[in-house]
């Protein structure tokens, strides 16, 4: 249900334009859903998708799912204008959401932004290379609910012995939930040279983010696992440039450039007196890497067992010298947010024929790149073999012949004496890369001792150019078309997506785009499917 | 116009004037309750007691089994057990609920809550007590306390020492025996309707906590020799269990209940437990194949013959990373519909009887009427906190015998269907069967004091077949149970990585102070 009134009036005062506009919407949503696993059974009758056509209906497992959620809202626009030159544009809304709390669930956030655009407001002829020259100052909030049925706190039930049980629910629910609300501040400016055939467009952004509703693995125990509240502020800032030029321009050749650039840094400003931590990502449970971030710290961190040093900073290995010593906790090895992005996109045109060559790229962010670590602790790396085809030290293998296999792990012993203890190559590779595997627990034979597999061989600097795409397309002459009497346009095309790696610094051909997790949790690479081109011939006709 | 613009506006102004009418009951869960029944609750609790379903599997079967010696292997699974028990973060969250129950029945105005508080009490301390003799040092009077409002709330709670858990548990325990009314009338609250133990019996519940003072206070004898014979003293002349109508057995038929222990059984590695050469020397006295030397009949209900009816026994000494030396899949479902399966029953070594893992009236013994004997037996035997007297302890002793055969063949007795194939035992055993296992050299009361004290560790080790954590406690406290070879050195548990990560202050403390989070670390009361 919407409805949006509009009043108007142009020169409200001399040179003033007004434009006021008032709407409301009512939006819901109401979902059910009912999902039935027929756990293998066999169906009766073939095609038929029916619960009551399984043999044994009593093993039908039956989920239900509901969603019910209801906003009203009410809206205004104010458009202000002085002559050509000076905008202001404001808003406010205010929704009711059925998803709070009745005493936060009506909520208000407003935005105004200003523009200026120079090269109007002032005479600007003798700067003739300044074609325009826009500021623009900009404040919005957001504000956003939750979703639906989190207002009460729930139980969870079952049954033992024939009777009910109701038990306390798996997470910490939050208290007093409150629209999640976020302040966005923008300045930037867009440029104009040579008769706009070059275009800069600037921007920096600032927003504070508040009252997120967030989670934090708590000890269980505390008797739950995630305690999840209400108070979350993060931080968001970058820098964004677009530079757009028309290098040539002529009838028959033309060539365009875009160029794209960005870095956006996410800080975690507060969180809640009992949280510490956010979880971001978490690979193999507290024996792998995982990817968090506490108040202060950006985002990104990715945290995992390092070596532990000595005071002069030399690694420490195991007096037996078959592994190095680990830090007792997860340290930071790494961050996964990159230094920027670009991209650059050319348009070149001649005659009929039209050549796109997209490139873009990631520069800096760091990565868990577990592809790798299985290839270097299974031995399918290339990059383990070195030893095992007799590049190694002498080593007096368990059938009494010495190999030239082995390895010395370099560092000091605790005590401060260089391991020089030739061990046999899998605790080079097995032991320094083996973080797929768990706990060493369970290989130190029969003694059970708490140390960890490291993550600081692969943890690693995550940066690549990519030919994103290339198109040509050639676009069949007018006067040849006119012939045909059939059709009006017609054109054939070839276009080439995500071509190759111009540069890339992962080993082993692992795939850098194949994250485990995008968004915030990313920083995480494991079991990624290699990257694939694709091809597209197209022919595109009007008739 | 513009005045058809605001008439417009207003009715729809009207219309959202009430712009969250009807939001509350929108908002409101359809699936899961806003409120708790606390009887529904305290059910849920008691689900527990019976232990959980990774307890069979990595902690009995791969550890515990070969550690106490009760059973031998001949695989093992290869991974780190320790990893993926659940018992530390289940009774958690169990405390959890334990707490929410407490705090409803101080805010109680209605009923009488004593019993109610009496039962809570004891399902709190016997999960502490199972978590602390686990692991020792256990975050206990901050924990289970996340959902708690306000002060009240704590997620990052600290370890306390295990010593002081156990002295605030055993004044529990007293409380509940010294204040459960025993014939409650309706100004009482009940929990008799979701009690799947006692059905609200509270003067088996009086006896349940008394009879677990005298397992835990023996627990700390060796170490806190004054304050167990304080709290036997007291205990020993209070009602204690002495019929298996009172003992604390999860009986699924009973408590309407379905699921049997095979899923457990198999796993990949538990598949390798098989009949060790301890628990056969306990129970045979020559090593003949043919099981001629059996006198204990129990071995028929715990374990069968291999796949050629012979009685061979795998040693003591299997180890991780050792290659399997009996792979076959011996517990496999399609043993029930065929016995001899020709691809499963190929055991070289005798195995758990597999009618016994797959019937559904298995029972999960917690406190036996057995036990309650045995814990008697020792304390007379060794006159704590009452005066010595061999004859007390040797009647115990025998009634301790009498009541775990009587528990097993009651086992047998109750699913006759699947224990008829094949059936080569006697249900009930007869009188002279009975009469030689008591008359055995190996079990008869005879000896010096302190070989009768071993034949007393040695019957309860033999009866808590089916309870392999009270035998590694009581191993671990006494050094008299049964050994073939030395005893490994598996003392305890490696806490769950989670506090490492999530706790990790109050974790490292409580790690300093117990010198290391080893397996191999011995915790207070252990010998």
């Amino acid at each position: 249900m919407d409805f949006l009134a509009s009043v108007y009036k142009d020169d409200l005062l001399p040179d003033f334009n007004a434009r006021f506009s008032f709407g409301g919407n009512s939006w819901s949503q109401s979902n059910y859903g009912m999902q039935g696993d027929r756990r293998s059974q066999p169906v009766a009758y073939p095609d038929q998708f029916s619960f009551a056509n399984i043999s044994d209906t009593r093993q039908l497992g039956l989920t239900e799912s509901f969603y019910d959620k209801k906003i009203n809202s009410l809206y205004g626009f104010l458009n202000l204008s002085y002559k050509d030159y000076l905008f202001l544009e404001l808003t406010g809304r205010n929704d009711w959401s059925s998803t709070l709390p009745v005493e936060t669930n009506s909520y208000f956030y407003p935005s105004a932004n200003v523009s200026f655009v120079a090269t109007e407001a002032f005479d600007l002829d003798s700067l003739d290379w300044l074609s325009f020259a826009k500021l623009r100052v900009a404040f919005a909030s957001t504000a956003v609910d939750t979703s639906p049925y989190r207002t009460a706190s729930v139980f969870g039930t079952g049954s033992f012995a024939g009777n009910l049980t109701v038990s306390l629910p798996g997470e910490v629910p939050p208290v007093g939930l409150k629209p999640q609300i976020s302040d966005s501040y923008e300045i930037g400016t867009t440029l104009g040279f040579m008769d706009n055939r070059l275009n800069l467009d600037l921007t920096y952004y600032y927003s504070n983010s508040y009252n997120q509703i967030l989670s934090s693995p708590i000890p269980n125990s505390s008797g739950s696992g995630k305690y999840v509240f209400n108070t979350g502020e993060l931080e968001n800032y970058g820098f964004e440039v677009q530079l757009n030029a028309n290098v040539i321009n002529k009838s028959d050749l033309s060539w365009d450039i875009l160029l794209n650039y960005s870095n956006n840094k996410n800080y975690v400003v507060a969180l809640d007196d009992t949280a510490e931590f956010l979880e971001l990502a978490n690979q193999w449970g507290v024996y792998g890497p995982s990817v968090k971030v506490k108040p202060g710290e950006q985002y990104g961190a990715i945290y995992g067992y390092d070596y532990e040093r000595n005071t002069n900073g030399e690694k420490l290995v195991s007096d037996d010298g078959h592994h190095y010593l680990t830090t007792s906790e997860k340290v930071i090895l790494g961050n996964a947010t990159p230094d920027f992005i670009f991209g650059l996109n050319n348009t070149l045109r001649y005659k009929n024929f039209s050549l796109g060559v997209n490139i873009d790229g990631k520069v800096g962010g760091d990565v868990f790149a577990g592809s790798y670590a299985a290839g270097m602790y299974l031995g399918h790396s290339p990059n383990t073999v070195k030893e095992r085809n007799g590049g190694g030290l002498p080593y007096n293998a368990s059938d009494g012949v010495t190999y030239n296999t082995g390895v010395i792990l370099e560092g000091v012993h605790a005590d401060g004496t260089t391991n020089t203890t030739v061990v046999n190559p899998i605790w080079k590779y097995m032991g320094n890369f083996g973080s797929a595997w768990g706990d060493r627990t369970a290989l130190v034979n029969g003694v059970m001792q708490k140390e960890y597999f490291l993550h600081t061989e692969t943890v690693l600097d995550n940066s690549w150019v990519k030919l994103r795409q290339v198109s040509l397309s050639y676009s069949l002459p007018q006067e040849l078309l006119k012939k045909t009497n059939i059709f009006q346009r017609l054109s054939l095309s070839v276009v080439g997506r995500d071509l190759l790696y111009l540069y890339q610094n992962m080993p082993d051909n692992i795939n850098p785009e194949g994250l485990v997790n995008v968004g915030n949790g990313q920083g995480v690479e494991w079991g990624s499917m290699p990257g694939f081109s694709s091809f597209t011939i197209g022919i595109q006709a009007s008739f | 116009m513009k005045k058809y613009i605001y008439i417009f506006l207003l009715t729809y102004i009207m219309i959202f004037i009430s712009c969250d009418d009807g939001f509350e009951e929108l908002n409101v869960n359809p699936q899961k309750p806003v409120t708790a029944d606390v009887r529904a609750v305290y059910n849920g609790i008691s689900s527990s007691y019976p232990g959980f379903g990774t307890e069979q599997t990595f902690l009995r079967n791969e550890l515990l089994y070969s550690s106490t010696q009760l059973a031998g292997l001949s695989r093992k699974i290869g991974v780190d057990p320790f990893s993926r028990v659940n018992l530390f973060n289940g009774l958690y969250t169990k405390l959890a609920n334990i707490r929410w129950v407490e705090d409803e029945l101080t805010k109680e105005e209605t009923f009488n809550v004593t019993n109610a508080s009496a039962m809570v009490k004891i399902a709190k301390a016997y999960f502490a007590f199972k978590i602390t003799d686990f692991y020792g040092d256990i975050p206990f009077t901050e924990a289970g306390k996340a959902y708690l409002s306000g002060e009240n709330q704590n997620v990052h709670p600290v370890y306390d020492d295990s010593k002081t858990i156990y002295l605030a548990c055993l004044e529990d325990l007293k409380w509940a025996v010294d204040n459960i009314v025993e014939s409650p009338d309706n100004t009482y609250l009940s929990f008799a309707g979701t009690d799947a133990f006692y059905s609200g019996d509270m003067l088996k519940w009086k006896k349940l906590a008394n009879t677990l003072r005298l397992r835990y206070a023996l627990r700390i004898s060796e170490k806190e020799p004054a304050l167990a014979a304080e709290i036997i003293s007291d205990a020993i002349n209070k009602p204690l269990i002495e019929t298996k109508g009172e003992a604390f057995v999860f009986d699924r038929i009973a408590a309407n209940s379905t699921g049997t222990q095979s899923g457990s059984f198999r796993a990949a590695g538990s598949a390798g437990v098989r009949l060790g050469q301890t628990m056969w020397n306990a129970m045979s006295d020559s090593n003949d194949e043919d099981g001629s030397g059996i006198f204990d009949p129990r071995i028929y209900v715990y374990f069968e013959p291999n796949m050629d009816d012979k009685w061979i026994a795998v040693s003591q000494d299997f180890e991780a990373g050792i290659s399997p030396i009996d792979e076959a899949d011996v517990y496999d479902r399609n043993r029930i519909a065929d016995y001899d399966h020709p691809t499963t029953h190929v055991n070289h070594y005798a195995a758990v009887n597999t009618n016994l893992i797959h019937s559904s009236t298995d029972r999960t013994p917690i406190v036996t009427l057995s036990e309650a004997y045995f814990l008697k037996a020792e304390i007379y035997a060794r006159g704590i906190g009452v005066t010595a007297n061999m004859t007390m302890a040797e009647e115990n002793y025998y009634a301790g015998i009498n009541a775990s055969v009587d528990f097993w063949y009651d086992v047998v007795d109750s699913d006759l269907t699947v224990w008829n194939d094949p059936l080569s035992v006697n249900v009930p055993p007869i009188v002279t069967e009975i009469d030689n296992l008591l008359n055995h050299p190996q079990v008869i009361f005879t000896g010096t004091d302190s070989e009768k004290l071993n034949k007393i560790y040695e019957q309860r080790w033999v009866s808590l077949f089916w309870l392999p954590e009270e035998a590694h406690f009581l191993q671990s406290r006494t050094g008299g149970t049964p050994l073939t070879g030395t005893r490994g050195n598996f003392y305890r548990l490696p806490y769950p990585d989670t506090e490492g990560s999530y706790n990790l202050d109050n974790y490292n403390a409580a790690v300093t102070k117990m010198g290391g989070d080893e397996s191999t670390i011995k915790l207070w009361w252990m010998k």
